[in-house]
């Protein structure tokens, strides 16, 4: 058996329907959800609903929990269009690709039926209840202590850089529930009301969009027993599933790739033929780099089918798609000009996306562990170490 | 979506190397360096093998050991013309040249018949060659040649023949990789193991992304060449893959260096003879810089297809 690369047929009409509903629901010059524009939340709001009523939403959930069991490669379609149309399913892709099926996978049959179907049709909006102040890279350093009380927990401390915190209904929430010392151990996974006295959204202003970046105060906040995903004090192996979860998560490379491969049309051919060479063979040499980045996410992909793939593995491909994602941002900076900084041309949609492109590239060596650590890992592995 | 090799070409692919290694590895280059006139043993050392009985014109088996078999050469810079002759179109072996003029071939002083193509697949007869009789460290077997144009075009032997000279150049650089990481583990300085210093950490993580994702675009572009109907398509596949494993050697072979502090200067090690005998490799038919000119020309030409998106029909 040789290599084989072709895209499966039921794969390319996958993404044609996709790229259809793109176009019927989603308003030429969408960013995304998190702009000023309230409008925008309502596009994500409605496009989510026409998904869930296809199944699209779940694709990649298994049958008996309303998916459509559909094949990682279907799946990595659905994540690369979604991605390159600037989501819009908004915030519903953390449900989606990690909440849902952590929940699957480690959750108790109530907790499967309150919160698998909302999630499955778009209803509901979660976040992350990870990073602390003292806690960054340093996850096991968490300190949000849960204090167990008759019949449930209170929760006291404080989250930081918590994406949507501000629209969610739901937190999936690490504490501290053993030894403050005991580092990995004594951590338990809280699956928080949202809606309650005892917690406080602040949203933190940032260069990457209003409601994006919170911060969540936790002043004994309440969360019944039957909240408890996995274990008391045995999380961390919950939140080793999660990161490899989100590491594959979003498919950067593929917004990289539709802008680079809108770039000559949108400027136009004169103005393209115009560029100094240079540049157009950065450009060049940046497709090469976004099928490289590419093909090492179906690989990861690949050895996901058969396991979980070592954790050097989707490290790799972070710093990759990462790295990525910053490089075409200055190549596409570039080829746009002084554009970028502000034009009189209130339909210049190309260049508004390479400029929203550059500010949310800035965080993506940041974001879901950062550059650094993802380097150590890859060089450990590397030298056996 | 099939992303290995096919067991054919992994195990010619190991047979190779094993017999290589057999030889000493790297050593085999020393050797030749030091005396040119014994390359044509390690032409009928493959040739023991059945190497040169590979035909890549009979389909994706015979590519992909082909590709297997330039890349275990590359690993220990064989000193001999195996991408020339596995690639090449009638001829015992073919060339690439620069369409400037270009007056260096690799080991076309060796008695066989060969012709050249260039980048953009126009072909040439290159009547003769001799050794550079100012030949630098970097281009131990580089001939003088004077290419005649002959006015035709063989674009999907470029394609191959540039393809397979990226899979003679991922080995090398695989090879570069494991040593240097090897050395960043083993060696110790204010009392941790090199791999300890983030600064070096860094680095190797970086060399390791290089070679990596150079290696699954390599898989990616022969099959592509090996599917692809239009030749325009296979052509610009091939220059994107040489575009990628120039920068790649550029930042894997510097950090060799670097990391393996002065010992990578010396004789003794081999990634300093990698390094070397990557240069002519890097620099032959055109540099990084021109190669990134001619990829450019075939993508605003041809474009440069969608991944798994080839122009049909199986060759």
């Amino acid at each position: 058996m040789t290599l084989d690369y072709s895209e499966p047929a039921k794969v390319t009409s996958l993404r044609a329907e996709l790229r259809m509903l793109v176009d019927e629901h989603v308003p030429r010059g969408f960013l995304g959800a998190f702009t000023d524009d309230p409008a925008d939340l309502a596009v994500t709001e409605r496009f989510s609903r026409e998904l869930g009523s296809r199944r699209l939403l779940t694709m990649a959930w298994p049958e008996e929990f309303g998916g459509l069991g559909a094949g990682v490669l279907e799946q990595t379609a659905l994540r690369e269009e979604m991605w390159a149309a600037h989501e819009p399913r908004g915030a519903q892709y953390m449900g989606l690709n990690w909440v849902g099926p952590v929940i699957m996978r480690h959750g108790t049959e109530e907790q499967r039926s309150l919160h698998l179907p909302p999630i499955a049709s778009g209803e509901v909006i979660w976040c992350q209840g990870f990073s602390e102040p003292e806690a960054g890279s340093d996850l096991p350093a968490l300190r949000t202590r849960a204090t167990r009380v008759e019949g449930g927990w209170r929760i006291t401390g404080q989250k930081v850089w918590t994406s949507y915190a501000s629209m969610a209904q739901w937190c999936f929430l690490l504490a501290r529930t053993g030894d403050p010392r005991g580092r990995k151990d004594g951590i338990t996974v809280f699956l928080l009301d949202m809606n309650q006295p005892g917690v406080e959204v602040r949203p933190i202003p940032t260069m990457l969009g209003p409601h994006h970046l919170n911060e969540v105060y936790f002043d004994d906040a309440w969360v019944p027993d039957s909240g408890v995903l996995g274990e008391v004090d045995r999380g961390w192996r919950i939140v080793m599933d999660v990161l490899s979860f989100e590491r594959i998560g979003i498919a950067r490379y593929a917004r990289c790739e539709s802008l680079l491969r809108a770039a000559p049309e949108a400027l136009g051919a004169d103005a393209w033929a115009e560029l100094p060479s240079g540049l157009r063979e950065r450009w060049a040499a940046a497709m090469v780099r976004t099928r490289q980045t590419r093909l090492l996410a179906y690989r990861l992909l690949e050895r996901a089918k058969s396991g979980t793939p070592p954790i050097s593995e989707a490290a790799l491909y972070r710093v990759a798609v990462t790295t990525l994602d910053q490089e075409v941002a200055e190549v596409l900076m570039e080829i746009v000009g002084n554009a970028a900084l502000g034009t009189s041309d209130g339909h210049a949609v190309f260049v508004r996306e390479v400029e929203d492109h550059w500010r949310y590239a800035q965080a993506s060596t940041v974001a879901s562990g950062t550059l650094e650590i993802n380097k150590n890992t890859v060089a450990r592995a590397a030298a056996g170490s | 979506m099939r992303l290995d090799l096919c067991p054919e070409a992994v195990e010619v692919g190991a047979m190779v190397r094993e017999r290589i290694e057999g030889e000493g590895g790297v050593d085999v280059l020393r050797r030749c360096v030091a005396d040119p006139d014994v390359r044509g043993a390690v032409g009928d050392m493959l040739g023991e093998l059945g190497i040169w009985e590979i035909d890549i014109s009979e389909g994706p088996i015979e590519l992909e050991v082909a590709a297997e078999v330039c890349r275990a050469a590359g690993r220990y810079a064989l000193p001999y013309p195996v991408v020339e002759r596995l690639g090449a179109t009638g001829a015992d072996a073919t060339a690439l040249v620069s369409a400037r003029g270009q007056a260096i071939a690799n080991h076309r002083d060796l008695d066989l018949t060969w012709n050249a193509l260039d980048l953009e697949g126009s072909r040439y007869d290159l009547p003769s060659g001799r050794r550079l009789p100012s030949a630098t460290k970097l281009a131990p077997f580089g001939s003088e040649v004077d290419p005649v144009p002959r006015g035709d075009k063989a674009v999907r032997g470029a394609a191959r023949l540039v393809l397979l000279q990226g899979w003679w150049l991922l080995g090398l650089l695989e090879n570069a990789i494991e040593d240097t990481a090897r050395y960043t583990e083993e060696r110790e300085q204010f009392g941790r193991k090199l791999v300890r210093f983030q600064s070096v950490a860094f680095q190797l993580a970086d060399m390791v992304l290089e070679s990596e994702g150079s290696s699954e675009l390599a898989k990616y572009a022969l099959w592509s060449i090996t599917n692809s109907a239009d030749d325009d398509d296979a052509l610009a596949e091939a220059l994107g893959l040489r575009v990628a494993l120039q920068r790649a050697a550029g930042v894997v072979l510097r950090g060799a260096h670097q990391l393996h502090g002065a010992m990578g200067f010396t004789d003794e090690v081999d990634v300093s003879w990698l390094s070397r005998a990557s240069q002519a490799v890097r620099r032959l038919p055109e540099d990084s810089q021109r190669t990134t000119g001619a990829f450019l020309s075939a993508v605003e030409r041809a474009g440069y297809s969608e991944l798994g998106h080839i122009a049909t029909a199986s060759r």
